[in-house]
């Protein structure tokens, strides 16, 4: 028997996923070990190989077919600032450009931040000014060079930072996308005198317009790229040693993977691909279910997400937020807030108002419920005191929860300063966290063109199915999906991934553009995806090519991206033709009818390629439907609140593992599984399907 | 005073109230998305609100507050004219931009879109951008040449543009076709109605979900609570009088504006008697925009969290006479005002305000240095594609210092909120210029316990200019005490400048394939502008230097290894770092901590020594730390010593009036050139001078001033 392996490493945890040639699934578990990440993976290697029967992750490993991982060595190393010293080489005149980030000082920051401005201050910088050579040069934005670089010069700013301690450079120049001959002899300068140092070109890194969001994202990619290489290089081996025969795929955070060379260099890429993961794992699903429009949340201990499918597609940011900054490298898009089990409720006292988060109780202490000295309210004591979670059978009875402590902190930190009942407040604190994530999964969709009404919506992570019902009616949403590896999904996300390359060009040409211009950019771009793919041993019918553009009107500044047939073949006046009236309706479709400004004209900033060497998915098993009653699941009644009734209400349990796909449920009623808890209001319903996933119906 | 109390429960308002929040969101957004000014896609300058059916502001988003009132006033002029004749239908959509009836200046076109439900009026939406042009005697709309308000372009008193959903195609055609540039007006036209859509179409969503009759409700408890909050807030802080003033500079002409503010307990009133008549020249701010500067920086001092709506109109009156700068009547031409006399009745809100929350113990962290203005400059001309064009260009200022920090460097185009500029490549890319540098100006912050933000400089040259000029407009707040004005001691920022260099030498560089590093090495005829229209010849430069934050406090309090930091991020030099901070350095880097303390103790007796106007103390009232009744600034405390209330120093406990006299006729004062303030202060040099008022106890600096030099006797 052949396995596919995908390893996910969480905050918290690292999940195996195992599929085998049947398309069994496997889940292993293990907790996540920060000092060595290596340790984690092969702890939750073993765990799943025991669930196959299997002695030691020796001989899981030995059948592995492919390997995949997920790994959080990225965010870490930003996070924790503990990446290379590393220095920066720019265009003369220009230095101060990542400390003056174009004013943008409140990407990332919350709406109360926002608002006050005398209290905000800049992210600190990752490259301190001292570390940073200006070097004599300028090119224009035709590529021409207006200076020559002074190579002379340049030697003695790369020894300078040299002599002080910079381990890695990141080298961007201004117009470097039009011609970026200065940032390869530059490239060239340094391997030649520092041959160890680790460079990244911001040509080759983020080859997009504009110099700051371009040379931080340079930055970034030289900052964590050291320590990605070692990691992966650590990882590989243990992993060999244990007798992987084939070295593993890592994700990235645009959602595809790419063996260790091509992560190193592209190192930013890896940031953020935990979530890009889950969304993954929902688009799999898509297919499953037959349904090609998802929205893909998550709710965790501290944050909610949410990723978008859109006809099977995955969302896309060209230009996200990390660490305050905004970088150019493509992710999936996510969008979070602070809300999840973990966020406190507390009250504003100036102001009487009842609040949610962003502040959390973290693992440490906890909510108040888990008794490891928390004492502040936190959703998951809502959810506890509302009835919702079982304090018997919290992770399968692993851990009991006190529900005395939650209703203490509810009662003395909101209640009483309220003047409110225990359940009014409660209720309250539920129904807030519940607007919140509405209000996210609004900016999601209404704010980029979609209703949310044409979406189902998936919930993924261990508190999402207790709540999604109730944000599924507030956003008019009637069918939701809690997949049956809701709590792995990151894991099914990677075996569900295909090797994928992104390149891309700035260039600008007015619209209607001369297709051989066009052709012979994307033919460049298709150069590179060939020679890359071919290196990972994929040829022909394995190779999917798919091209975009990034289009706007003239004299706009917001691009969209808007995709081109499938293919590699020539394009022609007819298919700018077709694209323009396309561009037309993707514009309205995302900001309102009468928007697009036609007689204004549009042009083509940005060439993207997406190469993608196709991987055989797993086809996972499709159980047979039993019967439609579920009395032989129920294993109880208890009362629970219903916001529907503003009362508490008996509701039938269900456990999750005697359910059979077939099984209808009526609200009110619960579901208890060993990772989760669903909540079917009163009028909804529910039922188990082939794959075991739980299909609501919302009464909206 | 009772407490805020809610009727509604706070659970649905908290959940209302943020939806509000994120309808005015999503119109901002929409109109970044789709307008195509830097005033709307970068700087923000636009408004994204919702009014209730009477104009009451019911939630405004984070950009412009400034504009939040008028566009109510553009609400009730709507309902004014249209209420009897044209009337008011659901899709209808209204223009409107006379200054003197509820826009700022002609460029601000507001769009006004009732927003019913059933045929029932239950709000309204508003938006304005900053359009490209409106046809005036410059393009882009800032007449720098209009001595009346019918130089200065199209002016609407209200007039329909979308009716019953349907765009006016004749009203559209007309006022596009009266610019220089139809196609981009017709864009920014196009964002508003696509902004108004998105908010008229969520309010309908949510009056629907939660019922008419509970918005209502909600949203009249909403205005009701902040206000009751923001007087609650009032009440924490001593009542008092603080007054300001400032000089508008246009041409070789002055105007003096200026305002006194009273806190009596939970109500400010500002009062603008004693401002110079309206001028022949377009700085004049029309009455709705004077409310709405105070009214801004009241939201930045004590409102920064409270939501945006009528309420906080509530605690405030604006008095303003008629015919003056601040209350202009026709044929007053008002095209410049929003970075002249709007951008001085800001900063002369913000700094009373500022005073007077330095005297409460709780709001006195807030005290930020304010600051004038910056300059900017308007380009317009054919670029390489061959297109004409008019656009902007803007960099970022740094804002003062803040009684816990340094101010931010290079935080923004308008000072108080979020705003962005382009980067390099994408001026570059759509326009004919090449920067020399864009960087962070050396020395130009001004120096204090905590330092000023940095502001950009940067050097722009003509590049690939078809026509091989361009027309520029230089724009901005003109004047040389325009930018970071410093607090408690803290020096003012270097002045935001414009220079056109002429005939430079920068194509001999470009052919030697060289460009030159500083303004002063580019060779030519060095111009500083004021408000003015010039062209860019191809051998010309133009520099842009921001705003620079103001200081807080002394400087020979700053900690000395923040400024050695500050020396080695280039943003002080090691001669202001000694001769300004009091900074020794030994050797190549570190700081010399002894030389340091006995250069600042040396400095602090050269003040002490400065003359003094000591009169106001009657009778010496002894020593001994008094009793705290609440701080003044910084350094000085209101106490209780004795059968008096005094002002005492915080350092040294010296006692330097009785309450109600002036302190600083009771200090050492010291007066200087304006280069003690700052090396970038040599523009200045000769016209004005630096004042310095000490303690005569232990020399700390207390306050600072550029004032104008006093007439040389004889």
């Amino acid at each position: 028997m052949e396995y596919n392996l995908g390893v996910d490493i969480g905050g918290t945890f690292t999940d195996c996923v195992v599929v085998d040639e049947a398309g069994e699934l496997t889940v292993g578990k293990a907790l996540s070990t920060p000092d060595n990440f290596a340790m984690g993976v092969l702890n939750a290697v073993r765990n799943a190989a025991e669930h196959l029967g299997m002695t030691g992750e020796e001989a899981l490993l030995h059948a592995a077919k492919l390997f995949f991982h997920g790994c959080t060595v990225g965010d870490n190393t930003l996070l924790t600032r503990s990446g290379a010293r590393t220095g920066l080489i720019t265009t003369k005149g220009f230095a101060d450009s990542i400390y003056m980030m174009r004013g943008r000082m409140t990407e990332g920051l919350t709406e109360a931040e926002t608002a006050h401005f005398y209290a905000l201050t800049k992210p600190d910088p990752l490259v301190p000014r001292s570390l940073i050579g200006e070097v004599k040069e300028r090119v224009d934005y035709k590529g021409a060079v207006v200076v020559e670089l002074d190579l002379d010069e340049a030697a003695a700013v790369v020894d300078r930072l040299v002599a002080e301690g910079v381990t890695a450079v990141a080298v961007s120049l201004l117009w470097s996308i039009a011609n970026d001959s200065h940032e390869r002899a530059l490239e060239e300068l340094i391997k030649s005198r520092h041959p160890d140092l680790f460079v990244s070109l911001s040509s080759e890194v983020a080859p997009y317009l504009g110099e700051y969001e371009r040379t931080i994202t340079t930055i970034f990619n030289a900052y964590i790229g050291p320590t990605i290489s070692s990691y992966l290089a650590d990882l590989g081996g243990s992993l060999a040693a244990k007798g992987l025969p084939n070295a593993p795929l890592i994700m990235q955070a645009y959602g595809g993977v790419l063996d260790s060379d091509a992560c190193v260099r592209r190192g930013v890429g890896l940031v953020e691909s935990g979530p890009a993961a889950g969304v993954v794992g929902g688009q799999y699903f898509c297919d499953k279910i037959d349904e090609p429009n998802i929205l893909v949340t998550d709710m965790g201990g501290t944050t909610f997400k949410v990723g978008l499918v859109r006809d099977g597609r995955i969302e896309k940011n060209y230009s996200p937020v990390i660490l305050r900054h905004a970088v150019l490298a493509t992710k999936i898009w996510v969008e979070s807030i602070g809300a999840g089990g973990g966020s406190i409720g507390w009250v504003d006292e100036e102001k009487g108002l009842l609040k949610i988060g962003p502040q959390g109780a973290g693992a440490k202490p906890g909510p108040a419920s888990y008794g490891l000295g928390g004492t502040e309210p936190t959703v998951s004591d809502v959810d506890l005191v509302l009835g919702y979670l079982n304090p018997d059978y919290f992770l399968g009875g692993r851990m009991r929860l006190d529900r005395e402590a939650a209703v203490r902190a509810i009662q003395e930190k909101v209640a009483d300063p309220l003047g409110m009942s225990l359940t009014e407040a409660a209720s309250g604190l539920y129904r807030i966290t519940n607007a919140q994530m509405a209000d996210l999964i609004r900016r999601a969709t209404v704010e980029r063109g979609h209703d949310p009404r044409s979406f189902v919506l998936f919930v993924e992570g261990g508190a999402g199915p207790v709540h999604c019902g109730r944000y599924a009616a507030e956003l008019g949403i009637k069918e939701v999906v809690v997949p049956m590896t809701s709590s792995v999904h990151g894991g099914l996300g990677l075996l569900a991934s295909d090797v994928v390359f992104e390149y891309g060009k700035a260039e600008r040409l007015v619209y209607p553009p001369d297709p051989k211009v066009v052709n012979a950019t994307f033919a460049g771009l298709l150069d590179k995806a060939r020679a890359d793919l071919e290196k990972m041993g994929f040829a022909g019918e394995e190779i999917a090519v798919i091209r975009s553009l990034d289009m706007r009107y003239r004299f706009q500044c917001h691009e969209l991206n808007a995709e081109l047939p499938q293919g590699t073949a020539e394009l022609g006046m007819e298919d700018f033709r077709w694209l323009d009236q396309a561009f037309d309706e993707l514009y309205e479709q995302s900001y309102g009818p009468g928007s697009g400004y036609r007689e204004a004209g549009k042009e083509i900033i940005t060439f993207r390629l997406r190469a993608v060497g196709k991987i055989q998915h797993p086809n996972i098993k499709r159980h047979a439907r039993g019967p439609a009653d579920p009395a032989d699941a129920r294993k109880g009644k208890r009362d629970a609140y219903f916001e529907q009734e503003r009362d508490f209400l008996p509701a039938d349990i269900y456990d999750f593992d005697r359910l059979v796909p077939g099984m209808a449920i009526q609200g009110p009623c619960i579901v208890e599984s060993p990772v989760t808890t669903i909540v079917v209001g009163p009028g909804d319903a529910a039922e188990m399907d082939e794959y075991r996933n739980i299909r609501m119906h919302v009464q909206a | 005073m009772s407490e805020p109390k809610l009727s509604v429960d706070p659970v649905t308002f908290e959940i209302l109230s943020h939806r509000l929040y994120q309808i005015t969101q999503e119109i901002g957004t929409t109109l970044e998305r789709v307008g195509g000014t830097v005033n709307t896609t970068q700087m923000r300058d636009y408004l994204a609100g919702l009014y209730q059916p009477n104009g009451d502001v019911l939630c405004a988003g984070d950009a412009m507050a400034w504009h939040v009132g008028c566009a109510g006033v553009a609400v009730r002029r709507i309902i004014e004219r249209f209420t009897d004749e044209g009337g008011i239908f659901p899709g209808d959509m209204f223009l409107i931009n006379d200054p003197y009836l509820a826009a700022i200046h002609q460029p601000d076109m507001y769009v006004v879109s009732p927003i019913h439900v059933d045929e029932r009026l239950i709000g309204w939406s508003a938006t304005f951008v900053h359009v490209a042009d409106v046809g005036a005697m410059s393009p882009g709309g800032n007449s720098p040449g209009a001595t009346e308000i019918c130089h200065e372009g199209i002016r609407i008193p209200g007039i329909k543009l979308i009716e019953r959903g349907k765009i006016r195609r004749d009203v559209f055609d007309t006022i596009t076709n009266m610019t220089r540039q139809p196609v981009m007006v017709g864009l920014d036209f196009k964002c508003e109605i696509a902004a108004n859509n998105v908010g008229r179409a969520r309010m309908q969503e949510l009056y629907r979900h939660y019922g008419v009759e509970l918005m209502e409700k909600v949203t009249g408890e909403m205005l009701d609570h902040t206000a009751s909050l923001l007087r609650k807030r009032l009440l924490e802080v001593p009542d008092g009088v603080w007054r300001a003033h400032g000089n508008i500079e246009a041409g070789d002409k002055l105007w003096k504006m200026q305002v006194e503010l009273t806190k009596e307990r939970d109500l400010l009133t500002f009062d603008f008697a004693g401002t110079d008549q309206q001028a022949p020249v377009g700085i004049n701010l029309p009455y709705h925009a004077t409310v709405g500067a105070c009214f801004e920086s009241l939201l930045q001092t004590l409102g920064y969290d409270l939501p945006k709506n009528h309420g906080l109109f509530r605690v405030m009156e604006v008095m303003a006479p008629e015919g003056t700068i601040v209350n202009p009547t026709y044929p007053a031409p008002v095209s410049l005002n929003t970075t002249s006399g709007g951008a001085v009745a800001r900063f002369l809100a913000g700094s009373t305000l500022i005073q007077m929350i330095g005297t409460s113990e709780k709001w006195s962290k807030e005290v930020t240095a304010q600051t004038l203005g910056t300059r900017l400059a308007r380009h317009a001309g054919v670029n390489q594609t061959g297109g004409y064009y008019v656009s902007t260009l803007v960099g970022l200022g740094g804002i003062g210092a803040r009684s816990w920090g340094d101010g931010i460097n290079s935080a923004g185009i308008e000072m108080g909120r979020p705003s962005t500029v382009h980067n390099v490549e994408w001026v570059e890319a759509n326009f004919p210029l090449l920067y020399l540098y864009r960087r962070h100006l050396q020395d130009g912050a001004g120096a204090g316990k905590f330092r000023g933000g940095a502001g950009e400089e940067s050097l722009i040259m003509p590049h690939d200019a078809p026509e091989a000029n361009i027309q520029i407009v230089a724009l901005g707040v003109a004047g040389l005490r325009n930018s970071g004005f410093g607090i408690y001691g803290g020096h003012p920022g270097a002045p935001s400048i414009l220079v056109h260099v002429e005939d430079s030498d920068v194509r001999e560089a470009v052919a030697a394939k060289t460009l030159p590093d500083e303004l002063a090495e580019a060779g030519g005829t060095h111009n500083l502008l004021g408000y003015r229209d010039l062209r860019l010849s191809v051998d010309d430069l133009l520099y842009l230097r921001c705003a620079n934050g103001g200081g807080y406090g002394d400087p020979l309090e700053r900690d000395p290894e923040r400024v050695a930091q500050d020396v080695v991020d280039g943003l002080v030099s090691r001669e202001a770092a000694e001769s300004i901070y009091g900074v020794v350095f030994a050797g190549t880097d570190g700081v010399d901590g002894a030389g340091t303390r006995e250069k600042r103790e040396s400095l602090k007796r050269e003040r002490q020594a400065a003359v003094t106007r000591a009169t106001a103390v009657a009778e010496p009232p002894g020593t001994g730390t008094g009793a705290v009744r609440h701080p003044l600034q910084e350094s000085l405390v209101l106490c209780d010593l004795g059968e008096h209330t005094w002002v005492q120093c915080a350092r040294c406990d010296h006692i330097l009036c009785e309450s109600d006299a002036d302190w600083r006729e009771a200090c050492s004062l010291g007066s200087a050139p304006p280069t003690e303030a700052g090396p970038l202060m040599d523009l200045l040099l000769d016209q004005y001078e630096f004042q310095r008022w000490y303690c005569p106890g232990c020399g700390v600096l207390l306050d600072s001033e550029i004032a104008a030099a006093e007439a040389q006797p004889g």
